[in-house]
């Protein structure tokens, strides 16, 4: 099982939002709940342990670091970038 | 949902702020008045930017401001501030936005339908593209109810 985990400053909606969005791009590419776990975080309760890969917008690059597999986003509403880098990892993984 | 929080009073249009923190205190003016937010939540929400960084930014010209529950969050809401001249947050290059969405939730999970309207709708450039053309709130309402799934 592969987790992914969406962070931003709050977790309440920044992250929610990619969240949603990347669960719908995981439909889109046939990829099940069972595969891959999603989701979101605010950036003071975030710790290494809790996902595989972590999706983080631009401007909070550098305050995730710690947290291991970090993926950039520019733009938080941008899905064809989400579906890219999503795209990415999943195929990374071998899940698809 | 969305237009349930977002209602009415809650909707602005403007030409133009004096710059981000204005907009913030304008966007935010019609939910301390009918008190769901405290003053010091517009602070807040501020101050999460000036220290974070612009993450409320979403691209595309558009913000969500927000800060937490506990920041001064009287009552579940929502409000909208549409400029016809952007204002950058923090007064930096490319962060430029013209229309801000307040989130005031009173915990992390009973604002998320309406969240989760805005993140659907917002997946389509089109509808970016009317919201940035809609000229009162009947037409804001017309568009969320059109785009709905």
């Amino acid at each position: 099982m592969l987790r992914i985990m969406a962070v931003c400053g709050s977790g309440l909606g920044t992250s929610f939002m990619v969240e949603m969005n990347i669960q719908s791009i995981l439909k889109d590419l046939g990829v099940s709940s069972d595969q891959v776990n999603v989701g979101h975080t605010d950036l003071g309760n975030a710790s290494a342990n809790q996902a595989d890969v972590w999706i983080v917008a631009k401007d909070l690059e550098n305050s995730v670091a710690h947290l291991g597999d970090v993926r950039v986003l520019n733009s938080i509403i941008d899905m064809n970038e989400l579906r890219e880098v999503i795209t990415e990892v999943v195929k990374e993984k071998e899940i698809i | 949902m969305l237009t349930e929080l977002i209602s009415k009073e809650n909707f602005i249009i403007q030409q133009a702020a004096d710059d981000w923190k204005d907009a913030f205190n304008i966007v935010s003016q019609p939910l301390i008045n009918s008190k769901k937010i405290k003053p010091e939540y517009v602070e807040a929400m501020i101050k999460r930017v000036e220290e974070l960084g612009p993450f409320i930014n979403l691209g595309k010209g558009i913000a969500i401001p927000h800060a937490r529950p506990k920041d001064g969050v009287l009552e579940k809401s929502m409000s909208l501030l549409k400029l016809e001249k952007p204002v950058q947050l923090l007064n930096q290059e490319g962060q430029e936005v013209n229309i801000l969405i307040v989130i005031a939730a009173t915990d992390n999970e009973s604002h998320l339908k309406a969240l989760q309207e805005l993140t659907v709708f917002l997946r389509e450039d089109e509808n970016i593209r009317q919201l940035n053309q809609v000229e009162n709130y009947e037409e804001f309402v017309a568009l969320i109810n059109n785009t709905k799934e």
